[in-house]
């Protein structure tokens, strides 16, 4: 009886250590925790214009708010001050919650917490009861009910090798589910142990522009190659962190900035807007870091035409009409 | 000699309920539905939310008689049998059974709860049993984050404990309050007509 005591005992300790990545993500985040997070100045006021065909402005982690001719969509909004109550951001969102505009839709990839933010849901939620609120199936299980049009969305999970999950026009505009290379849960166990599988990637079609948001993705060249086949993109938002070591193309959860550059490649899109990093502190990355690596790349390749790097808070118009 | 083999005996019990229970809890959340493929382990998500769950919430006791009073260590498991979310979207069930997911608690709820406890040392004050526990209904509100930063709920039940010659049984009131995405918190309860009426259990529960 003692050995099963024991065993019970030492699978509840082991079980209990592997749930440390959590620990470390809120460790980590302890000095930053008591400093404010920089400010961002001269904030942009009105951020959609009459004369925009395609602009982005990245408001920090993986939050833009794109526009499109008349279509304002915002992606994984992040716009409190914490994600997953112990990590803060080093930087405040690049432009005022109350600045920015009744969105036709909210795109969530996943449901980790610097993706899937309650408050910020609710910040938006305040602003049209007309938003959709597009998410991949399984997020359901994590998604709190909000007065908006809640969309789920089917999601291919390279189990199938669909590369597309589902496309669906939701307030005239054409959204398909794509494929992501990462992993789902928002409380630990549930995304590595238990299966939860909530992840996708975006591709948005409107008035003849197309742009791609990755999400959060590892990197299968495979399978970005037949996305590039697919779908002829103007604009990729693509994530270059978090990296411990940001000169390696990525792990299977996440592109450095190496594998974002080839997934880049690998689509084929006109232009790429890093994003994904510089906001938050994770386990054992520097968030500035992706930006210094990516920097070299578009040096060594000549890509300063193709690959906008943008300030929290600066937006780039890609296409005026 | 006998009070090990009896010791044994109940263990054994406590093990074969426990079993029990996470059977149960597996033939109750076998009717979710799914329509899409899982990366899915049955054994290792059940195994160990299974073993998650014997992980105990450390909580102290009053032992007191008409003399004197103190806190007694114990421990004690927290159990939700039925949740009812107030919050939760078109896509998914109000309801859920023993594994319940912590945004759809903690965004606001009601639920039913057990929590037997289980108080080694003893009591000294009194000739009170080693084992009570708690069953009844709770209401959680959101207060953060849709309380995945700071909620707090208010509940009411039944208490049972057994002391050498009777059986102190009747209402228990409780106030708790959760962070941490509703796995820590700190409940306070007060049981009417009790040798130990009083309990502060430092809450954890993950799902």
């Amino acid at each position: 009886m003692k050995k099963i005591i024991l065993i019970l005992f030492s699978a509840i300790l082991v079980i209990t250590g592997l749930s440390c990545n959590i620990l470390l993500v809120a460790l980590r985040n302890v000095p930053t925790f008591f400093e404010a997070p920089a400010e961002v100045k001269n904030k942009i006021t009105e951020p959609i214009k009459p004369n925009v065909r395609l602009s982005a402005l990245w408001i920090g982690h993986a939050t833009v708010l794109l526009q499109i001719d008349d279509k304002v969509i915002i992606t994984d909004p992040f716009l409190s001050e914490t994600a997953g109550e112990f990590a803060r951001r080093v930087v405040e969102p690049g432009i005022d919650p109350k600045n920015i505009p009744p969105c036709d839709i909210i795109l969530i990839s996943h449901s980790h917490f610097d993706h899937l933010n309650f408050l910020s849901l609710e910040m938006l939620e305040e602003k049209s009861s007309k938003t959709a609120l597009v998410f991949p199936e399984d997020l359901e299980n994590y998604l709190p009910d909000y007065n908006m049009n809640l969309v789920r969305m089917k999601n291919d999970k390279g189990y199938e090798s669909k590369i597309i999950g589902e496309s669906k026009l939701i307030n005239g505009v054409k959204i398909t589910t794509v494929y992501a290379q990462h992993w789902g849960g928002r409380y630990g166990f549930d995304g590595f142990f238990w299966g939860d599988n909530a992840f996708t990637g975006y591709v948005i079609e409107y008035n003849g522009l197309t742009v791609y948001f990755a999400g959060d993705t590892g990197y299968d060249s495979l399978k970005f190659k037949q996305l590039g086949e697919m779908f002829k993109i103007d604009l990729a938002l693509i994530p270059i962190g978090p990296c411990a070591d940001c000169n390696q193309c990525g792990t299977y959860n996440h592109v450095f900035p190496v594998g974002a550059y080839e997934l880049f490649k690998d689509i084929k899109a006109k232009w790429m807007l890093p994003i994904h990093y510089g906001t938050l502190h994770f386990a054992q990355a520097d968030p500035i870091e992706p930006l210094y690596v990516i920097n070299d790349i578009i040096k060594e390749n000549s890509e300063e035409e193709k690959i906008k790097v943008l300030k929290i808070g600066e937006q780039f118009v890609f296409i005026s009409k | 000699m006998y009070y090990c083999i009896s010791m044994t005996g109940k263990l054994i019990k406590g093990i074969k309920i426990y079993i029990l229970l996470i059977l149960t809890v597996i033939l109750f959340n076998s009717f979710n539905s799914f329509s899409q493929l899982k990366n899915e382990n049955f054994f290792i998500k059940w195994g160990s939310w299974a073993l998650l769950q014997s992980i105990p919430s450390p909580s102290f006791f009053e032992d007191r008689n008409d003399n004197s009073s103190k806190l007694r260590f114990g421990i004690e498991w927290q159990v939700i049998p039925v949740s009812y979310s107030f919050n939760a979207n078109k896509y998914v069930s109000s309801f859920n059974y023993f594994h319940i997911k912590p945004n759809k608690r903690f965004s606001g709820s009601a639920e039913t709860f057990f929590e037997p406890a289980f108080i080694p040392g003893g009591f000294k004050n009194n000739n009170l049993k080693k084992f009570m526990y708690k069953t009844g209904v709770r209401i959680v509100f959101p207060v953060f984050h849709r309380g995945e930063y700071l909620s707090f709920s208010l509940g009411a039940g039944y208490y049972f404990q057994k002391s050498d010659l009777r059986v102190y049984d009747g209402i228990t009131y409780e106030a708790g309050i959760y962070s941490f995405f509703g796995m820590m918190g700190l409940k306070f309860n007060y049981n009417q007509k009790a040798l130990s009426r009083y309990n502060l259990n430092l809450y954890i529960k993950y799902y």
